[in-house]
């Protein structure tokens, strides 16, 4: 896991000094610019975190529903 | 008063609308341009669910002008804040529940198909004990696939000083009174340790991002790039996850263990109470301020009256531990704040008055300075008759304590320097407090020779 986050670091490390945004919008000095870019270029990865996090999530519960329903009705045949 | 001198002067920023002052309430104007967002706010559902949340000031639309109708569509009045805080003027915790109810409101926006444009420390207030979202006009429509504007802004108002604070020293949190805008994130990766950035929150949301700010501050930058909803979240949870990770165990200030290493025995402090909780009833105030509370323990004598009490106090310490009790017993009445008397948040901003210098923000009807007078006389110089002056300027009413060089604390102030203070005494003092001051009730506290006065302004 922490060698696939290290790959995904330093892709997005070289991203930032590899690629340049071109379009229709022109700015002298827009502190906003590196944020978006940024912002591109992480949110792909973070989305990825999130969704396996609610995939987890999903797992989990799917797990601790059945499991309690297993104990549910151990109990009820005791 | 012409409109113009109504507008309050932080609102100029917005093209959507203003805030502007009438007969002492709050109003804001929504300028025709923010219709469109207007409407589906409260059209889709996301304003009574935000307010039902508690996350978002309630209001109400009202039949007012306010002077500039070619740009107007409506005006609102807000529930009012009893008092203004900034973000240089909380604790830790105060600006770390701060963060997730501006994440959370975004979260909860996203899911009606809006987004915030803005996520300004600014825009959040402490109300009725808890952090509330403030500006109606900060919600617009969400448009498919586009990236979150206000990503730089949560990182230089939230993250930065809250890592600062966390991962560096509790007292970066006053660059943001030099910063308005928020810490700029180079300025935080450059204090960091380098051990933050092991941190994956971070080193992606301040350090990388900071380098890609650097690298592309002069650059051409489309914007027709886009970002997945799921990327949407995962940003937001990536940031919730960040601000939740920080910490803070407040210890080890001069202040914060003030009562534990003290010479007040507890019937001492059991009577100083009693005589505090004598004279507030005396006066009845509405509004307290108390002035070098420490930890807050005089403060929620007021408090616990239903009296709306301002807890000041320097050490970031102390105020996080009073914050932390007001949480812990529900304490809504008392609000901590991070202020140091002898040098009170000063106007900043444009022409000094986008953010309102402390003392500029109201008055209130009594002040209690316990254990205060002979900090600002022997440690800062401050002549008493320049303290009373202050005092009789800002309250009517003013509980205070006069601690004389007999006692430990004031032997502790003047062992390493020079005792130039030879009228310093109960009756210079006193003599001092009648120019401003009536005197009406004195309370010596047994077993120390300190003294509690009741006074009233002549003044007002």
């Amino acid at each position: 896991m922490k060698c696939f986050f290290a790959i995904i670091l330093f892709s997005v490390l070289t991203s930032l000094w590899l690629v340049q945004f071109f379009g229709s919008a022109h700015t002298y000095i827009d502190p906003g610019s590196g944020s978006y870019v940024f912002q591109i270029l992480i949110a792909g990865l973070l989305g990825a975190v999130f969704a396996t996090k609610a995939f987890w999530k999903n797992v989990r519960m799917f797990l601790a529903t059945r499991l309690g329903k297993k104990r549910s009705n151990k109990n009820d045949d005791q | 008063m012409t409109i113009s001198s109504r507008i309050i002067k932080s609102s100029f920023r917005d093209p959507s609308g203003f805030v502007f002052l009438d007969g002492g309430t709050i109003y804001r104007q929504i300028n025709k341009c923010y219709r469109e967002h207007y409407e589906y706010l409260m059209g889709s559902g996301l304003y009574d669910a935000l307010t039902e949340a508690g996350l978002l000031l309630n209001h109400e639309e009202v039949d007012k002008l306010a002077g500039r109708s070619e740009l107007e569509y409506k005006v609102i009045r807000p529930e009012q804040i009893d008092f203004l805080t900034y973000p240089y003027e909380w604790c830790f915790s105060q600006l770390r529940d701060a963060a997730p109810t501006t994440l959370a409101i975004q979260n909860i926006a996203f899911r009606f198909g809006m987004t915030l444009k803005d996520a300004s420390a600014y825009n959040v207030q402490f109300h009725q004990g808890k952090p509330i979202f403030i500006d109606t006009l900060s919600f617009e429509i969400y448009e498919e696939g586009h990236t979150w504007n206000a990503y730089r802004q949560f990182c230089q108002h939230f993250l930065a000083p809250l890592a600062l604070m966390s991962c560096r020293d509790i007292r970066l949190s006053q660059l943001l009174r030099n910063n308005i805008d928020g810490i700029p994130l180079d300025l935080a990766s450059s204090l960091l340790p380098i051990r933050s950035r092991l941190r994956f929150s971070l080193l992606s949301h301040i350090y990388l991002h900071s380098i890609s700010q650097r690298r592309y501050a002069d650059k051409r930058v489309g914007t027709g790039r886009r970002i997945s909803q799921q990327a949407f979240l995962g940003l937001i949870d990536s940031l919730e996850s960040a601000v939740r990770g920080l910490s803070y165990e407040p210890a080890g200030t001069v202040w914060s263990d003030y009562y534990s290493d003290t010479n007040y025995s507890d019937d001492t402090l059991r009577q100083k109470e009693s005589a505090v909780a004598d004279f507030l009833d005396a006066v009845l105030p509405r509004s307290v301020w108390d002035i070098g509370s420490n930890t807050g323990r005089f403060s929620r004598l007021a408090s616990s009256k239903g009296i709306q009490t301002l807890s000041i106090d320097s050490d970031p310490a102390a105020v996080e531990k009073n914050y932390l009790e007001c949480l812990r017993i529900g304490d809504t009445k008392c609000l901590p704040l991070l202020a140091d008397l002898t040098n009170p948040s000063p106007g900043i901003g444009w022409r000094n008055e986008e953010r309102i210098a402390l003392i500029n923000r109201g008055t209130p009807d009594c002040v209690m300075a316990l254990a205060l007078v002979h900090h600002l006389v022997i440690s800062n110089n401050v002549p008493p008759g320049l303290i009373a002056e202050f005092f009789a300027g800002i309250c009517h009413s003013l509980i205070i304590e006069f601690v004389p060089k007999a006692d430990s604390q004031v032997v502790r102030l003047l062992r390493s320097r020079q005792d130039i203070f030879e009228d310093y005494s109960e009756s210079g003092f006193a003599d001092a407090f009648r120019q401003y001051f009536t005197i009406s009730r004195k309370a010596p506290l047994s077993g120390s020779e300190r003294v509690l006065f009741l006074m009233e302004s002549k003044g007002n």
